[in-house]
């Protein structure tokens, strides 16, 4: 990346609040507009990674100051992205994204609530981090429809789950806000949030030109027929490609934002910036940062373990709330009929809870009792069972079992 | 203490609390007498809009909730996750997370000490956060370790004014 990239284009802003030092000018643009009392501060981020990009956008939740407006838009290389209280093995096929030949996505568990969302480069994320007390689930949402509206995307409006989503072909949204909308609509942008005293932020993807055929096999777990879990629930939607480039999209999302609180005569302040030029610093007249951040962020401490925590298995899978698998299936639960089956005479109860197992059912399978304190992971029980023979079972159920658990659950770097 | 009494008077949730009218439901007060003395639970409040419940005559080991103006601001929740027992916390870390709307928000601990009990109905109905935040909804108790602890955070009627501002 060059230096430049990294520039902060200031608008005017107060050289005391910089105080950057002259090297390693990339890293101290985004600690030094993050540390400022500039009032509207945009980020875009040059990296597509969904882990340094979620820190990058945690660290700003956390640092900024207090009265700050902050908008940052990102684009994540192929990603799943599960809410922070979902379950991998429901709302994923983990046995399929660990395939040898599998494409490179990411399993990702992120910090605020919802449901799994599908990331890639066709996508782009619009987050915005406020104080609280100003905060509506529905502000920044509109914003965004605003600038869709704009782009001719003029079937764009807010639902009241908070998503964005495209009103039937040829229709003409009313209102950014609509409470019902019409069959044949389509979602385009999820939403998410994260609340705390002080500062709140709604984050949401943006379906410009996702490939979204090519996840879809990602997004069924084979597992979720026999699994009972807690936490959270994905809800499915049709969706669809708004069909605009990601530059003009960010495009039009910075200058809604620029709108919406600077105000139209101040307009000429975000065009300077976001036209790449540097201006003088003018003291006292601070009134909006823009600023590209990137992998030089990794100098920065906060995102750096921010990034690794996100990425560690103890988060991605040892996060997750108590699921149990059984089979037969859990109470009520239809049998599964295109899933494989499991083999004759394999019944099987085991409980996990945050991604350890907790309790195994060992009425015919003494031997299971010792996954007791072990991973919940596909191939940690298949593993557990070839090694350990499973009391009365005949050695070749024993296997079929093994391999039928790890074909549902996968074998997935939680195990390792 | 620090962390409790942030010098800011901002009040989360206040934006999406909508047209709800504060009515600060209080838990009810232990009152017990023993052997000629009036014992009293303590209640006190946090910023953060968590209650805590303490009867030190008692116990060293405090029931903590969040109010019935923070649930309702909420809306519904989905999920309450709760710590690991035996978590030791100081004033002001994160020690669970209501999820509710899409929103995950964090429930802050109001005094320093170690997790002792979890609320195992929040697991299996998060909803009871939102029916009775204030006594079947309650979430944890902790340990306390330092009972002064409890001296910086809000009474009630604090409380109440704090909501309305």
């Amino acid at each position: 990346m060059s230096p430049s990239r990294g520039l902060l284009r200031l608008l005017p802003v107060p050289a005391r609040q910089l105080s950057a030092p002259t090297s390693r000018r990339t890293l101290t643009t985004l600690t030094a507009l993050a540390a400022s009392r500039t009032p509207l501060q945009v980020y875009i981020s040059t990296s597509h990674s969904p882990f340094l990009n979620l820190s990058i956008e945690h660290h700003l939740f956390q640092t900024t100051s207090e009265q700050s407006i902050v908008l940052f838009l990102y684009t994540n290389s192929p990603s799943i992205v599960i809410g922070r209280n979902q379950n991998p093995w429901v709302e994923v096929n983990l046995p399929l994204l660990h395939a040898a030949n599998a494409p490179v996505i990411s399993l990702v568990r992120r910090r605020s609530g919802g449901g799994t969302v599908f990331h890639d480069l066709g996508n782009v994320n619009y987050s915005v981090c406020m104080p609280s007390v100003r905060f509506n689930r529905d502000t920044h949402a509109e914003m965004v429809v605003r600038a869709l509206h704009g782009l001719g995307v003029e079937a764009a409006t807010v639902n009241a789950r908070h998503d964005i989503v495209l009103l039937p072909p040829g229709t003409v949204a009313a209102a950014t806000k609509m409470q019902e909308t019409p069959e044949g609509t389509r979602k385009i942008s999820g939403s998410a949030f994260k609340l705390t005293r002080l500062r709140s932020y709604h984050h949401g993807t943006m379906l410009l030109d996702s490939r979204l055929e090519d996840v879809r096999s990602y997004l069924r777990s084979p597992a979720k027929g026999w699994l009972k879990a807690r936490g959270v629930d994905s809800v499915r939607s049709p969706v669809a490609n708004v069909g605009v480039g990601r530059e003009v999209f960010v495009d039009a999302v910075v200058r809604e934002f620029g709108k919406m609180y600077l105000g139209g005569k101040k307009m000429m302040l975000l065009d300077t910036a976001m036209n790449k030029q540097d201006v003088g610093l003018a003291p006292g007249e601070m009134e909006i940062g823009v600023c590209y951040v990137g992998d030089e962020t990794l100098g920065v401490d906060d995102i750096r373990k921010g990034m690794e925590e996100l990425e560690s298995p103890e988060w991605v899978y040892g996060q997750t709330p108590q699921l149990t698998l059984s089979v037969p299936p859990p109470d009520g639960s239809p049998t599964p009929g295109e899933m494989p089956q499991p083999p004759g005479e394999f019944n099987i109860s085991i409980t996990a809870n945050k991604g350890i197992i907790e309790s195994v059912d060992t009425a015919a399978h003494p031997a299971l009792s010792g996954l007791v304190g072990k991973k919940f992971d596909g191939g940690v029980i298949n593993d557990h069972i070839s090694e350990s023979g499973c009391g009365r079972m005949e050695i070749e159920t024993i296997d079929v079992a093994g391999t039928w658990i790890e074909g549902m659950l996968g074998r997935t770097k939680w195990g390792r | 203490m620090t962390s409790i009494a942030r010098s800011v008077s901002f009040r989360a949730f206040s934006a999406i609390r909508s047209s709800y009218r504060v009515t600060v439901q209080m838990p009810r007060l232990d009152r017990r007498t023993f052997s000629g003395s009036t014992r009293v639970s303590v209640i006190k409040f946090t910023k953060d809009h968590e209650w805590i419940q303490h009867d030190p005559s008692v116990s060293d080991i405090a029931t903590v909730g969040i109010t019935a103006y923070a649930a309702h601001a909420l809306g519904d929740a989905v999920f309450v996750e709760l710590p690991n027992l035996d978590t030791e916390v100081a004033a002001g870390d994160p020690f669970g997370a209501v999820e509710s709307v899409k929103s995950a928000s964090d429930i802050m601990s109001p005094v320093s000490g170690i997790v002792v009990e979890t609320n195992q109905k929040l697991a299996d109905k998060p909803s009871l956060i939102n029916k009775s935040p204030e006594k079947d909804g309650w979430i944890l108790k902790i340990k306390v370790s330092d009972a002064s602890e409890l001296d910086g955070l809000m009474e009630a009627s604090e409380y109440e004014a704090y909501v309305k501002k």
